[in-house]
């Protein structure tokens, strides 16, 4: 008797279980993977800037204050919108916001940023991408968070608009601008 | 009529070829070994943006990036294992298309083995009934 029972609920057990895991699957989304750069020193690089050629862009900028490192394009549209968000974040942060502009032309990064203002401090011109590889970037717009010691503390993968900014990524910075 | 279809569709696909293999970029070694691992670690890394495709099959400019990564690493004398462990690094155990054994990993590639011996257990159970019935 006690086998049978073994026998009519296990098979229901291991229906439920699998079951689960494929609900939970359906809202899960394959394309939000995370960084293997939390809590890791930003990576070694070095990149012109693009609006000034004397300028250099690399690692040491990260260091001293809390910051933002928006990997962008002018090919990408979401970049676009995104950039009306960092303008006025610009404004009303007061932490530094970089860019690095990923493999792009560089008069229509140019030109994009002439046509809807600069928000950046500095925006280093990764040409083909190299450096991008060494941020384990895969797709533009990618946004980094970083700590006053140039740690990576956050990633987002995809566009942001102004709403997401208050519920989720403003609670990051407000914590490590708190940090020591 | 029917052959001259067949003649048609023959021509096609051979036309069709070289038209493939020209939509890649070609990557020439030193040494046919060099090739043979390129091939092998291309087809092992995932494209992160077509998910399920590897970067050696990828149309991705991000997979072009990455094939131009392992030539030059590969010509640079670097083993395998530092090129895997290098993108490893920076885009996580998800590019690898062979995870590593590790604590978050145990149940993926222990399941198998388990649900086999379960099977083996349950099919022994029942030769053993119907022996005793």
């Amino acid at each position: 008797m006690n086998k049978r029972l073994l026998y009519t609920v296990l098979p229901l057990l291991l229906f439920i279980v699998i079951a689960t895991f494929l609900w939970l699957g359906l809202f899960m989304n394959p394309h939000h993977l995370p960084s293997s750069l939390i809590n890791k020193k930003a990576p070694h690089f070095e990149l012109i800037d693009l609006t000034n050629n004397k300028l250099h862009f690399n690692q040491d900028d990260l260091k001293g204050h809390v910051s933002l490192v928006d990997v962008w394009a002018s090919w990408c549209l979401a970049c676009r919108k995104d950039h009306y968000v960092f303008m006025d974040l610009a404004r009303e942060l007061h932490i530094p916001i970089y860019g690095i502009d990923y493999k792009d032309d560089r008069n229509a990064a140019l030109s994009m940023l002439s046509e809807l203002g600069n928000p950046f401090t500095k925006v280093g011109f990764d040409e083909y991408g190299d450096v991008a590889i060494d941020w384990g970037v895969y797709g533009a717009p990618e946004l980094f968070i970083l700590d006053k010691h140039g740690f990576v503390r956050f990633k987002r993968v995809g566009a942001i608009n102004h709403a997401l900014w208050k519920t989720e990524l403003l609670p990051v910075i407000n914590k490590l601008k708190a940090e020591a | 009529m029917k052959r001259l279809f067949a003649l048609i569709i023959v021509l096609a696909t051979l036309f069709q070829v070289p038209l493939l293999a020209q939509a890649e970029k070609i990557y020439s070694f030193e040494h046919p070994s060099q090739q043979a691992r390129f091939n092998h670690l291309t087809h092992q890394m995932r494209c992160l943006v077509c998910q399920n495709q590897n970067i050696a099959e990828s149309d991705a400019g991000l997979a072009a990036d990455l094939r131009q990564h392992i030539y030059e690493q590969i010509s640079a004398k670097k083993s395998n294992e530092e090129i895997t462990d290098y993108l490893k690094d920076r885009y996580g155990d998800f590019v690898s298309f062979k995870p590593p054994f590790q604590a978050n990993t145990y149940a993926l590639w222990l399941a198998p083995f388990i649900l086999l011996l379960m099977g083996l257990a349950i099919i022994s159970q029942f030769y053993r009934q119907r022996r005793a019935s």
